[in-house]
């Protein structure tokens, strides 16, 4: 049973310390792998005086869905104008006919896809416009459905992929979530690949990065009606006849818990630090074992919930609050970014050796 | 009676005639044939001729076993097309049947063929079976036709003959295999769905249609359905088969292979028209070229009927050759993935000799994300495609040098691997890196794997010294390049400076620029340190594996030949791998160390006589690095190597293990034994006679040279050690004896100084 350390300074470093003839030798100065950067997380839109901050939108339909979130590699030549997406929304109609899915509905009616611009989601200068992707489909009888829901959007992230001399080539989306039909949402995905040269793939959540949505969003004040903080532990592995353990906190007794950890108002936090979140997560872990006898800090997140969002390790959100709107995609988004930018191989050798 | 008399007696008036060879008869009598229908008019009276019959008959069995050559078809062809002869459908079918070629069919009978054809097209009552197996005669001979310009030219008439439902399926092929992108409009695509919604989707239109829409997929963007297996079924399996065979057959005597490009062509085009069905669920690892994104690209404007001029650029989907790729090479668009070059040589080729930064940039992202996100779990097709994709990625560095994908690869996984998984690719792969600095080198690969090393077996330390021996050799071939490029430069811009000052040619020392000296020097110093070390270290807990010393000495082989095969100005002695080798038990790995010395010593030699900067030093001190100038005055390394040579010496040959020497040069048998050992071993306790390694050879030698009752012992051996250097030699180690020879000068102890 781990204690809440109490000095942040006592935490263990992660290190895989194996003692060789080179253990000694000092790594190149800015360089520290992945895993031993302490990372830090913004929990609040940068302020931007050029937007015009007293215009509210309304992201009510984003709200109270179940979302299902893919990664986006850089998407080249993706123009975000009226002409262009006329073109693309024609293209998309092409290849919807064309899948030969017996999704088509019974009554017979046509698909048409429309491209939109999704405004009040650039919360960062350099972030590109969110584009909305909706698929509807007419019935016979009259009337349209919406039956295919999809949102490409880019919050606030730190690193680009794209070295900075082509960034005018590419569109960085590291997220795109859809609700509607899984045929549907593959002929969407496989378009994308096909006419603009990026590749897509489900985006998954580790039990770290679990850790840190729980930890910032229960940041946040949600009123007294607001969801439970929840962590659902997977046993899938562990033991037979049990899937899941549902732990739930009231999300006042989380702000709380922060408060004592911060010593500060929670209101003027603007990031979180790596120690912060295992403070939290594990001072609740802790709270847990001692209550349950069940040594939580060794199983897997497989899904968190907070006031302002719930995410699952298979790549599913719902979000709740419009207030908090940027907080959980600027994690997903970050946290798709990260990956990414990990396996870098255009920022350090972009450069042609002609002469090989 | 009388007629058969008459017909004797024709025949013996006759002239005597010379005898003919069998194909003069045949040719003869064929042209005969031939003549007689030329000669025909609209009077003559076929019924019951039996010079017409006879005729008919002469020409069919003829080209159903000879062919018909160019001429002969040609004129065939205008007997079957002549309106004015009462020839019946029936014989002008049956002609048709015997247009088989001995070779090539003349593009000027097949142009004949379609101006008769595209007469009846639009007159009542239309076309016949006659134009219909005419159509598929052309079909048949396809590729044996001599020149396809003046077709291509007709395509517009051609396709006029989609309007006749007896002509359709067979001009649909036709048009199929003559298509090309300026001849897809707008105009044609919608003719073809009107005759798809009059007549339903035949699988011949859905298959031009199919084709178009490769060329201009934004003129075709509805669904073509891909239900049909094959798009034009074969007709005329018979008549095809003896083309094929009396084609065959003749070709033995010397065809002209001019257009055997073309027949690659032809059958790369006719293989698109069996399109397999593929499953709509199943994504491919690595995507197929094609140019979707043309479809929405800003320069296409949909409203317009026909296509601007682009000749300028050419998709490469559209290529159906080698031939029509290399013509269009500087134009050539890329495809819409260009992941599609990790599978596909031709673009590679393509991205090796016009490297465009933006379609690099492309490719990096893509493989950039497919390692960050596509592999999710590690069960068996996972890993199967992960293995592909690094095949892939591995084929690709080999074989596009201009730029590398691997450093960002190995960076973020080789710290997480277990040394277990694909090793033999992650080594090549670690084989194909190029870093800029030792740094990044040291980094990405060197500190991750130098973990792996010290925790996995013998077999995995084996791999990984060869894969660095490996990337030794591929850093100081690269290096060579470069620098010789930079030498021959910086010695034209040295005589010109020369002859400009002076105004006379002056031979001046070649000065490398220092800072790509220092660098690649450094960069390949360092591996060897690194190496020098991890190896010893290796040794070390694998008790001097035999495997480890093979891969060690390949290494060793390959230091000592920078300098002289790779022109590297470096000569590195790697001593703690060499002393330490120098005790194994194995006379063969004392051999090859020989080997290796006599490399070193003429890599010293060479530095000294060689006009070229260079560096010489050892792995123990690679700080103090000092230069060997041209004049001669001696170095560190050089005093190192000369007191390997000596401890060398003097242990193999001279059995003077301990003893003091004159000179103050290093030894690393410079120590005391202790004392309990001190009467055990004795300063030839590691010759070559004397050495655990040697034992076995000794004994062999004096069982062979003593009597057989003789009690031996290996020291007997020491007044005939010439001898023994011979019998080592027999025994397939000549490299002591080439050691002694070129070290020892003399048979008085006088060892050789450098």
């Amino acid at each position: 049973m781990t204690e809440t350390p109490q000095n942040s300074s006592t935490v263990p470093s992660k290190i895989l310390h194996v003692y060789t003839p080179f253990s000694a030798r000092r790594r190149t100065p800015g360089t520290a792998p992945y895993s031993q950067r302490q990372k830090n997380r913004k929990l609040t839109a940068p302020s931007n005086e050029s937007f015009e901050s007293v215009e509210i939108f309304d992201y009510s339909g984003l709200l109270k869905k179940t979302w299902r979130l893919y990664s986006l590699s850089p998407l080249y030549n993706f123009k975000v104008n009226a002409q262009s997406f006329k073109k693309y929304a024609r293209s998309l109609d092409a290849s919807l006919t064309e899948d030969k899915c017996s999704f088509a509905s019974s009554n017979g009616g046509s698909e048409r896809s429309s491209f939109t611009v999704y405004k009040g989601l650039k919360f960062n200068a350099d972030d590109p416009e969110a584009v909305q992707i909706q698929v509807t489909e007419k019935r016979n009888g009259g009337g349209s459905t919406i039956v295919l829901n999809a949102l490409m959007f880019c919050v606030d992230i730190g690193d680009h992929p794209v070295p900075a001399a082509h960034k005018a080539h590419f569109t960085y989306y590291p997220v795109i979530m859809i609700t509607g039909n899984k045929l549907r949402s593959n002929v969407v995905l496989n378009w994308l690949e096909r006419h603009f040269d990026c590749h897509t793939s489900p985006l998954t959540f580790s039990n770290n990065d679990l850790r840190w949505i729980l930890a910032c969003c229960s940041t946040r004040d949600a009123g007294h009606k607001a969801a439970p903080v929840l962590l659902q532990y997977s046993l899938q592995n562990v033991c037979e006849g049990i899937k899941t353990i549902d732990c739930r906190f009231e999300s006042t007794f989380c702000r709380e818990l922060w408060q004592r950890i911060q010593n500060t108002s929670l209101s003027s936090l603007t990031t979180l630090k790596e120690d912060d979140v295992e403070t939290f997560v594990g001072a609740l872990e802790s709270h847990l074992e001692y209550t349950m006898h069940i040594v939580f800090s060794k199983l897997t997140l497989s899904e968190v919930g907070t006031p302002i969002a719930y995410v699952s390790s298979q790549g599913k959100i719902k979000l709740f609050q419009s207030e908090d709107i940027y907080l959980p995609l600027h994690l997903v988004s970050s946290i798709a970014n990260d990956k990414l930018t990990q396996f870098s191989l255009t920022q350090t050798k972009p450069v042609l050796n002609t002469s090989g | 009676m009388a007629s058969v008399l008459t017909r004797s007696m024709s025949l013996e008036s006759s002239p005597q005639l010379e005898p003919e060879s069998p194909s003069k008869r045949r040719s003869s009598a064929l042209n005969n044939a031939m003549s007689f229908f030329l000669q025909l008019d609209a009077n003559t009276v076929l019924r019951g001729n039996v010079k017409f019959h006879l005729s008919v008959d002469q020409i069919v069995k003829h080209a159903m076993n000879h062919g018909l050559t160019r001429e002969q078809i040609t004129t065939l062809i205008k007997i079957i097309v002549h309106p004015n002869t009462k020839i019946s459908q029936a014989i002008r079918t049956k002609l048709v049947k015997c247009l088989v070629p001995s070779s090539k069919v003349p593009q000027s009978a097949v142009v004949r063929v379609i101006s008769w054809i595209s007469t009846r097209v639009f007159s009542d009552p239309g076309p016949t079976n006659l134009h219909s197996v005419l159509l598929r005669w052309i079909l048949l001979i396809y590729d044996y036709i001599d020149g396809y310009d003046q077709l291509h030219k007709l395509y517009d008439i051609i396709f006029c003959f989609i309007h006749s439902y007896l002509l359709l399926p067979h001009a649909c092929h036709l048009l199929f295999l003559l298509t090309r992108k300026h001849d897809v409009k707008l105009f044609k695509v919608q003719q073809l769905l009107q005759l798809t919604r009059k007549v339903g989707p035949e699988s011949c239109i859905i298959g031009l249609l199919t084709i178009y829409k490769v060329f201009c997929p934004h003129l075709v963007p509805m669904k073509l359905e891909h239900s049909h297996k094959v798009y034009f079924k074969a007709h005329d399996s018979t008549w095809r088969s003896t083309i094929q065979e009396i084609v065959a057959a003749n070709q033995a005597a010397g065809d002209d292979n001019g257009l055997d490009t073309d027949r690659a062509e032809i059958k790369i085009r006719k293989e698109k028209a069996f399109i397999q069905v593929k499953s709509k669920r199943q994504k491919l690892l690595v995507p197929e070229p094609h140019s979707a994104s043309e479809e929405i690209s800003e320069e296409t404007d949909l409203n317009t009927t026909s296509l601007p001029s682009d000749f300028e650029h050419i998709h490469y989907a559209q290529l159906d050759s080698f031939s029509a790729y290399l013509e269009a090479l500087d134009k050539i668009e890329y495809p819409s993935q260009i992941a599609a070059a990790l599978k596909d040589k031709k673009l590679q080729l393509l991205l090796s000799c016009h490297p465009d930064q933006i379609v690099i940039t492309r490719l990096c992202l893509w493989i950039q994300h497919v390692f960050a996100f596509g592999f999710r779990n590690t069960d068996k097709d996972e890993c199967e495609k992960y293995e592909q994709l690094l095949q892939m990625l591995l084929s690709f560095s080999q074989n596009v040098q201009s730029f590398s994908v691997v450093e960002g690869f190995l960076e973020c996984s080789l710290p997480l691997w277990d040394g277990q998984r694909f090793t033999p690719l992650i080594f090549s792969l670690i084989t194909c890196f190029k870093p800029s600095t030792y740094n990044e080198l040291h980094y990405c690969v060197l500190d991750p794997l130098h973990r792996l090393f010290f925790s996995c077996d013998v077999y995995f330390k084996s791999m990984c010294i060869t894969a660095l021996t490996k990337l030794l050799h591929n850093l100081s071939i690269i290096n060579y390049g470069n620098m010789s490029s930079q030498e021959e430069q910086t010695q034209q811009e040295g005589n010109k400076s020369a002859r400009d000052a002076t105004g006379d040619t002056v031979l001046n020392e070649t000065h490398l620029p220092s800072s790509t000296l220092d660098n690649t020097q450094s960069i390949l110093l360092k591996l060897i340190s690194f190496l020098d070390a991890v190896i010893v270290a290796g040794m070390m807990m694998e008790d001097d594996h035999y495997l480890l010393q093979m891969t060690t000495l390949d290494f060793l082989e390959l230091v000592s030949s920078l300098f002289q095969k790779c022109h590297i100005p470096l000569v590195c002695l790697p001593l703690r791998v060499i002393h330490r080798l120098l005790l194994s038990d194995c006379p063969a790995t004392l051999a090859r160390l020989c080997e290796v010395i006599n490399s070193f010593r003429e890599a010293f030699t060479a530095v000294r006589s060689s006009r070229r900067d260079a560096v010489t030093c050892d792995t123990t001190l690679a700080n103090q690095v000092s230069v060997l100038h041209p004049t001669g005055s001696k170095s560190k390394g050089v005093d190192k190597f000369n007191g390997l040579l000596l401890d060398i010496m003097g242990m193999l040959w001279q059995g003077r293990l301990f003893q003091e020497r004159s000179n103050k040069l290093e030894s690393i048998f410079h120590f005391k034994p202790p004392s309990h050992l001190a009467d055990k071993i004795k300063d030839n306790a590691l010759t070559i006679y004397m050495g655990p390694a040697f034992l076995g050879l000794a004994y062999k030698f004096l069982k062979e040279t003593q009597r057989e009752d003789k009690k031996i012992h290996p020291l007997q051996i020491e007044p005939f050690k010439d001898r023994y250097l011979l019998f080592l030699e027999r025994e397939n180690f000549p490299e002591f004896k080439k050691l002694v020879s070129t070290n020892i000068k003399s048979r008085i102890d006088k060892t050789a100084h450098l």
